[in-house]
């Protein structure tokens, strides 16, 4: 517990410091903008789904037979001249180099880019040891300069500027040119590194690969520091995990194509070397740092986290990064890795805080070279912290309250009674001035209203509209067709009409629906939580309710609990094969409104165009894009069914909303949220359409406190428009 | 694909990372004086301090390493580079990425693309292979060989605001002068 404690210390001002670093955020803002194009133009002419497949593979034959591998490399290294070494722990490795070191009388180190050295903290042992460690990349050596971390496994400079930048060369040099000309300071600082590669007798590298096949040592860079590195000190000590082995120079030429395009959009890196030997005269020593690789090879959440190439794509394409940078998403590795490696190097109260700041957009499995489940991994580290140290109380009585649908009925209606006299037009609720000034509030309720519960939730409008049979306006395959309708608990308390399109588009198709009424929460606000144990018991209970529909079809307009029942179950239910057999069936069976209306209503072109041509937009929910790989069939209903104009949107990305986390980082949630509103504004639509509530929820929350002219319809409601 | 379709989207890549490429003909090249390689060929407004070569140019390119008074790098240090254009030869380019592949381990030879802040880089036009497989192939097959740099450019780096800046540990320009078998385009 004291140790969670320090932690958080540590934390909370990183994240306040991190809030207030715009200069952070505008560079990391342009370089996502400009990555994310720069990288598809750079995959133009590569199949980055075949590639991935292979090198995952090639990773996982690997992982399948680790020290059969390591052996075979060991052998081939070794009959290249090359002493190899294991350490099992961070000590044990920075304990070998400082002894290579001390046998060649070296005090001084020049290191290119090693995420290894910064993981066992390698600069700092040396200097407490009397050593130096000098880096040479250029940003890196900036860093240190400042006395930092790098922020980004690529760009480790990037939280800065380049005035920073400018007085960090001047003082290591006693002087720089002006910082308006970067180029200049860059050369200058250039001269200034140049320096230690002529003095220093030890030089250090990581390694992008290890060939397995001849024993090989693949480093990249773009500067050429690894090569000076590596050529001009006598002693070269490459630091590298053992899972970076690969089998064969093949399999390295398949990285290579995956990792420029994804780190830096090239298709390759400027320098991009395979050492077997070292120079005559010169020594070269491997050491192959375990420091809890093992253990997640072991525990198979976590092992294909072991795939990892450090691209850094996990945090280029991460909405939460670019608002509070490296520093504070990850410890020492950062961005979506970081929050899943860390613990295994660091342990779990350096990832507490940390990894409650992923939205579980699953943008970063997307661009992931190696397709590493992050978002999952993520959860699951999460739910380790939650069993080792509890949840934030607020969230704890949430989630309490949240999986006893009595309970939760109550406090609903009592919401309901409670916010009557603040509520206005829409359900809308805007704190008091007096009150959203003070600090605490001022976070959550400055930039958005709040939906309040609706006086009467879908179940009773359910009811009180009577059991319509259907009216069968519109010709269907679906026309007949005994479909059940799951609201979702947020849709049936707050947004009770978004239930109510759904229903109304399904009958005028010529369906019957039902509404299961023990119907309550599919478990994705404890999943979210890191609460396994109740997010399992809200699922059982949803599923049963579901299972006993009978129904032709389930479905929802909530896609947030269609992808859960979908895939998130499958996990959470993995060591309960009964249980994970009924998700499996209930997968089948459940459809989000835009897939049944696309892939099973069988309507034809034009049936709901009105002639107008409405311009409109559409916001991908994340998990429809990354999870459901719903991407045609929303756009297809609008076009082809609707008769609408869709302007793309310029940035793909999430909305902010990301369940909890918008509640418990309001800061975070509220830039991600003006990034996208910047992004739907220049598409010039004024209707933005979606198919989550959740992501109209926080959308309409922004628009309604604007005061925009656009409007925020869920598809559902969209086509309900054209009923009438 | 064909030699000339190599060479064609060779010099396309190479061109994209940032190389010039010039062609010669080999002919030319053996017989050239220094003025020659200096203003014809590669437009050179003055003499650099000194050429540092690999031992391959030597034992390739004699007539050219000769007329050039270059030196073989014994012992490097940054007084040997100063003001210095590295010369060596790659044993392959690899059409897909532009990329010239220099082998060998030695410092004497490592140096020479890594010291200078201007490298020219000799590649015979029937050494240009397809793609980076291809390029790791040779290096296979080669088990003689130290170590291999696959060079796609000058060195570069957009660490500060992302402001790209050119020639930052390694070379600031790098040429690339294709040998051909035809007498065409000498200068380039």
């Amino acid at each position: 517990m004291a140790e969670t404690q320090r932690s958080e210390q540590r934390f909370l001002p990183r994240y306040r410091t991190a809030l207030k670093n715009r200069q952070q955020q505008e560079n990391l803002l342009q370089f996502q903008r400009a990555w994310a194009r720069d990288r598809e133009a750079a995959f133009a002419d590569q199949q980055f789904g075949e590639l991935r497949t292979r090198l995952t593979a090639a990773k996982n034959q690997i992982l399948d037979d680790l020290d059969g591998w390591l052996k075979r490399f060991e052998d081939a290294a070794r009959a290249n001249g090359v002493t190899v070494t294991h350490a099992r722990s961070a000590r044990d490795a920075c304990e070998q180099v400082l002894t290579i070191c001390q046998q060649v009388g070296a005090r001084h180190v020049i290191k290119s880019k090693s995420m290894v050295s910064e993981e066992i903290e390698l600069n700092h042992f040396l200097a407490a040891h009397g050593g130096t460690a000098i880096e040479s990349d250029l940003g890196e050596w900036l860093v240190q300069l400042a006395g930092e971390r790098p922020s980004h496994m690529v760009l480790p400079f990037i939280h800065k500027n380049r005035r920073q930048a400018a007085d960090l060369v001047r003082q290591a040099t006693g002087s720089a040119p002006d910082h308006s000309d970067v180029p200049a300071v860059v050369h200058r600082a250039r001269d200034a590194i140049r320096e230690h590669f002529w003095s220093a007798t030890v030089g250090l590298t990581g390694a992008n690969a290890l060939v397995v096949e001849d024993g090989s040592v693949l480093l990249v860079t773009n500067e050429g520091n690894a090569d000076l590195t590596v050529t001009l000190p006598q002693v070269h000590i490459v630091l590298a995990g053992i899972e970076k082995l690969i089998p064969t120079l093949a399999d390295a030429a398949v990285q290579l194509r995956l990792l420029a395009r994804s780190a830096t959009a090239q298709r390759l890196t400027v320098y991009t070397t395979f050492i077997r030997r070292p120079p005559a005269h010169h020594r070269l020593h491997i050491i192959l740092v375990d420091n809890g690789r093992r253990n997640m090879l072991a525990d198979r959440r976590y092992r294909a986290a072991l795939r990892c190439i450090r691209c850094g794509a996990c945090a280029d394409t991460c909405p939460p990064y670019q608002v509070v940078g490296g520093h504070v998403f990850g410890h020492i590795y950062s961005g979506a890795i970081g929050l899943v490696v860390t613990p295994a190097h660091h342990g779990l109260a350096a990832d507490a805080d940390p990894q409650s700041l992923c939205v579980s957009c699953h943008a970063c499995q997307t661009v992931c070279p190696v397709n590493i489940p992050l978002p999952q991994q993520i959860l699951d580290r999460r739910s380790e912290v939650v069993a080792s140290q509890g949840m934030p109380l607020t969230l704890r009585a949430m989630i309490e309250v949240w999986k006893r649908p009595s309970a939760f009925d109550r406090a609903m209606r009592a919401a309901a009674l409670g916010s009557g006299p603040l509520r206005k037009a829409g359900n809308w609720v805007d704190l008091p001035a007096g009150m959203s000034s003070l600090p605490m509030l001022n976070a959550q309720a400055s930039w958005r209203s709040f939906s309040a519960p609706a006086a009467q939730p879908f179940r009773e409008l359910f009811l009180t509209r009577g059991r319509r049979q259907s009216d069968g306006r519109f010709d269907s395959a679906l026309s007949g067709k005994r479909i059940a309708l799951f609201a979702q608990c947020l849709t049936d308390r707050f947004w009770p009409e978004q239930a109510a399109a759904v229903t109304d588009v399904l009958r005028a198709l010529g369906a019957e629906i039902v509404f299961p009424e023990r119907q309550h929460c599919c478990g994705l606000p404890a999943l979210d939580a890191g609460d396994y144990v109740s997010a399992r018991e809200m699922a059982c209970q949803t599923l049963e309710v579901l299972e006993a529909t009978g129904a032709d079809f389930i479905v929802s307009g909530a896609s947030s609990c269609v992808a859960l029942l979908k895939h998130d179950l499958l996990h959470l239910f993995e060591d309960v094969p009964v249980w994970r057999h009924r998700a499996e069936r209930m997968g089948q069976r459940i459809h989000s409104f835009t897939q049944l209306i696309a892939e099973e209503a069988g309507l034809p072109h034009g049936i709901w165009d009105n002639g107008r041509h409405e311009l409109v937009t559409y916001h991908d929910f994340c998990q429809s894009r990354h999870v459901l790989h719903e991407l045609d069939a929303p756009r297809s209903i609008l076009t082809a069914l609707l008769g609408c104009q869709v302007v793309e949107l310029p940035e793909v990305m999430c909305c902010g909303f990301g369940g909890a986390r918008s509640g418990l980082y309001p800061e975070v949630s509220r830039a991600i949220g003006t990034r996208k509103w910047e992004s739907i504004r220049q598409t010039g639509a004024l209707t933005v359409v979606t198919d989550n509530p959740g992501c109209i929820a926080h959308l309409r929350s922004m628009l309604h406190r604007q005061r925009g002219p656009e409007r925020v319809l869920h598809l559902a409601e969209l086509v309900a428009e054209r009923l009438v | 694909m064909e030699r000339q379709e190599l060479r064609v989207e060779f010099e396309a890549s190479a061109r994209r990372a940032g190389m010039r490429v010039i062609a010669v003909s080999r002919a030319t090249l053996t017989s050239a004086s220094k003025q020659l390689f200096e203003q014809r060929i590669l437009g050179f407004e003055e003499s650099p301090a000194r050429y540092l070569a690999t031992p391959t140019v030597r034992e390739q390119y004699p007539g050219l390493f000769s007329c050039l008074d270059a030196r073989i790098v014994e012992t490097p240090s940054e007084e040997v580079t100063t003001q210095a254009v590295g010369l060596c030869v790659a044993m392959l380019g690899i059409a897909e990425t532009g990329s010239v592949l220099l082998a060998g381990e030695q410092v004497q030879e490592r140096f020479v693309w890594l010291g200078p802040r201007h490298v020219i880089v000799l590649l015979p036009e029937t050494a240009i292979v397809a793609t980076l497989e291809d390029g790791l192939y040779w290096f296979t097959q080669h088990r003689e060989t130290g170590a291999v740099t696959l060079l796609t450019g000058p060195s570069r780096t957009s660490d500060v605001e992302r402001i790209l800046t050119v020639g930052v540990q390694g070379a600031e320009e790098v040429d690339v002068v294709l040998l051909t078998s035809e007498e065409e385009g000498e200068v380039g």
